[in-house]
């Protein structure tokens, strides 16, 4: 299996299953199905298959995209939120047939992984993201925003999935609009 | 043409702008893009007889907090100072002009600035200077140096509802800011700020077009239902539900209102585009299921303060916006959002849930941005071409239905009175 459609099925974990130990699976094959779920999320949003983001998430699964500026005050407030893949899907519903927007590409790059603390039936892992943002009428790719993800990750009968994925942007200011998530 | 003098340009026509009278109000499309308009608005307006938004009393509760933030494009630092009176000073060193305060919010007593460390107090008087009197008898400043006049810029500063406001002009040549807001917009900021608030956090938004595209987007009840297609797409909103503008005696504030009908109407929808009966439907509504926060019924409000504030409530979402004038041809806009101190557990969720109508990628705004950038990269070049402003007639008077672009009609004639420019007869 090529990496590309491997990529496009999202991860599996065939050998595991919902239920397993996380415990007992080893930090290799964590890091590796980890990134491959990161990299299959980017991939989906990137090469523009929103109908496909909220099954990256466990049903009850959690989105949000904060700023550092409140993330630092402690401050709740969020540029996206999403509770459940209800509240993702309506997000793509919106966004394919009621908001009206410059036709726009992300290209995510998602660098040094780490895997934090493993419990029975969720692992922790951060990582560093960087997105550019081209409009397609304009022309340029254009650095869009740059921050850290933190995941947590559950394992399904899928494989891994995000059960809360919060990405914290350095950047505070976002030009024109946001339309994507990270 | 005046011969006379040789110069191409009629006495009687402003230097600036030719600004035709016409039946409709039509404005010329170089407010938007000549730098010297942007330039006189700064003094004409940011440093005129205006009060301009800074923040919120909330964003600084304890003795000592400060904000930097900007008045029109000048850098501004807003303080609380021990005795809890809020002070606002121009963030420019008196000695040779270095930015003071490098953060946008903290707390401090004092004030360095880091060039030579000439040291203020939070109200922005000179409290220090490194080697005034030389050293050994030599160098430091001439004896008839007075730290007393030489301070950090002062603004005039006034507050309403917890809302900060500051003003360069003398008190001669402002009114006092209650005369200011007027009754319309005061008792709306009583409304809405009738309660202690919490801070929920900023977001912050890069529009790459003039701000005054801005205060006609917040002013404009028209494109509500047809540029922010979320909630007819979803069978939630018609525009014929009840609503309307409000503005106050001198037209630059809007009051623009509506009211949740109950009931789905039977009125046509007119052919909009977005129109899709029964097509979609939230597949989680808790989206838009709040308690509302207000008895009266009004689930939507965009009251825009001249020059630069704009408060929202959109069902549960509170919010002031502030505008920041970067350059004719950029703006930035700062979003603070708040719930109420009281609030409990499940209104504040709502809140925080319906973050997601209202920003920058907000379902419900985040065209805006899209939509003023779109007239900025149009209007490039022919500066003497003009919109043509004519929904609801060309008074600008208070209307009682939501299509109509009275309040920008009578924003252009403030406007216009506010920068001197004088109407030319067609």
């Amino acid at each position: 299996m090529t990496a590309a459609i491997r990529a496009r099925e999202g991860p599996r974990l065939r050998a595991w299953h919902h239920g397993d130990d996380l415990r007992a699976i080893s930090l290799a094959d964590l890091f590796f199905e980890a990134t491959q779920l990161i990299q299959a999320y980017c991939a989906c949003i990137d090469g523009d298959r929103l109908e496909e983001w909220p099954d990256f998430f466990t049903f009850d699964g959690c989105y949000e995209l904060v700023t550092r500026e409140n993330a630092e005050r402690n401050l709740p407030a969020t540029a996206m939120h999403c509770e459940g893949a209800g509240m993702m899907r309506d997000r793509v519903i919106s966004l394919r047939h009621a908001n009206v927007y410059a036709r726009q590409y992300y290209r995510h790059l998602v660098t040094d992984l780490l895997v934090g603390e493993c419990t029975e039936s969720s692992v922790s892992v951060e990582s560093n993201y960087l997105v550019t943002r081209t409009l397609a009428v304009e022309g340029d790719a254009v650095l869009f925003s740059a921050g850290r993800a933190t995941d947590t990750l559950a394992l399904t009968d899928q494989g891994l999935r995000f059960r809360k994925r919060r990405v914290v942007a350095d950047n505070d200011r976002i030009h024109t609009l946001l339309v994507l998530p990270i | 043409m005046n011969t006379a003098t040789g110069s191409p340009i009629p006495a009687h026509v402003d230097p600036l702008i030719v600004w035709k009278q016409t039946d409709q109000m039509q404005v010329p499309y170089q407010v938007f893009t000549d730098p010297r308009i942007f330039n006189s608005e700064q003094e004409r307006i940011f440093r005129g007889p205006h009060w301009s938004f800074l923040g919120l009393e909330a964003e600084m509760p304890e003795p000592n907090d400060f904000k930097a933030t900007y008045l029109g494009d000048t850098p501004v630092v807003v303080t609380r100072d021990r005795g809890g009176v809020i002070h606002a000073w121009v963030n420019r060193c008196a000695h040779r002009g270095a930015m003071v305060c490098r953060d946008r919010r903290g707390n401090a007593d004092a004030f360095t600035c880091i060039y030579h460390q000439w040291l203020y107090d939070a109200e922005g008087n000179l409290r220090g200077v490194p080697f005034r009197r030389g050293l050994g008898g030599e160098g430091g400043m001439p004896s008839s140096f007075d730290m007393k006049e030489h301070r950090l810029p002062p603004l005039r500063v006034a507050t309403y509802c917890g809302l900060i406001f500051a003003s360069f002009a003398r008190d001669s040549e402002v009114e006092s800011l209650e005369t200011y807001l007027g009754a319309e917009v005061c008792a709306m900021l009583d409304r809405i700020f009738g309660r202690p608030i919490e801070l929920l956090g900023d977001e912050r938004q890069v529009m790459h077009a003039n701000w005054k595209l801005y205060s006609e987007n917040t002013r404009d009840a028209y494109h509500g239902s047809l540029l922010h297609l979320f909630h007819a797409t979803f069978g939630l909103y018609r525009s014929t539900q009840k609503g309307g503008c409000q503005m106050d005696t001198q037209g630059r504030h809007s009051l623009i209102t509506a009211t949740k009908t109950e009931s789905k109407d039977e009125v046509s929808t007119g052919g909009l585009r977005t129109y899709q009966e029964g097509k979609f439907s939230l597949e989680d509504p808790s989206l838009l299921t709040g308690t509302p926060d207000f008895s009266d019924g009004v689930s939507l409000v965009i009251l825009a303060i001249f020059p630069n504030l704009v408060v929202h409530q959109i069902a549960n979402s509170l919010a002031v916006r502030q505008m920041l004038p970067r350059a004719v041809d950029q703006m930035e806009l700062v979003w603070t959002y708040f719930g109420y101190a009281d609030d409990s557990t499940e209104a504040r969720g709502s809140r925080l849930k319906q973050m997601n109508l209202v920003g920058p990628g907000g379902l419900i705004s985040m065209e805006d941005g899209e939509a003023m950038e779109l007239v900025q990269q149009a209007i490039a070049r022919d500066g003497e071409a003009t919109s043509y402003i004519a929904m609801g007639g060309r008074k600008g008077e208070p209307q009682e239905n939501l299509v109509n672009e009275a309040p920008i009609i009578s924003y252009w004639d403030y406007y216009r009175r506010a920068m001197k420019f004088t109407l030319l007869a067609s």
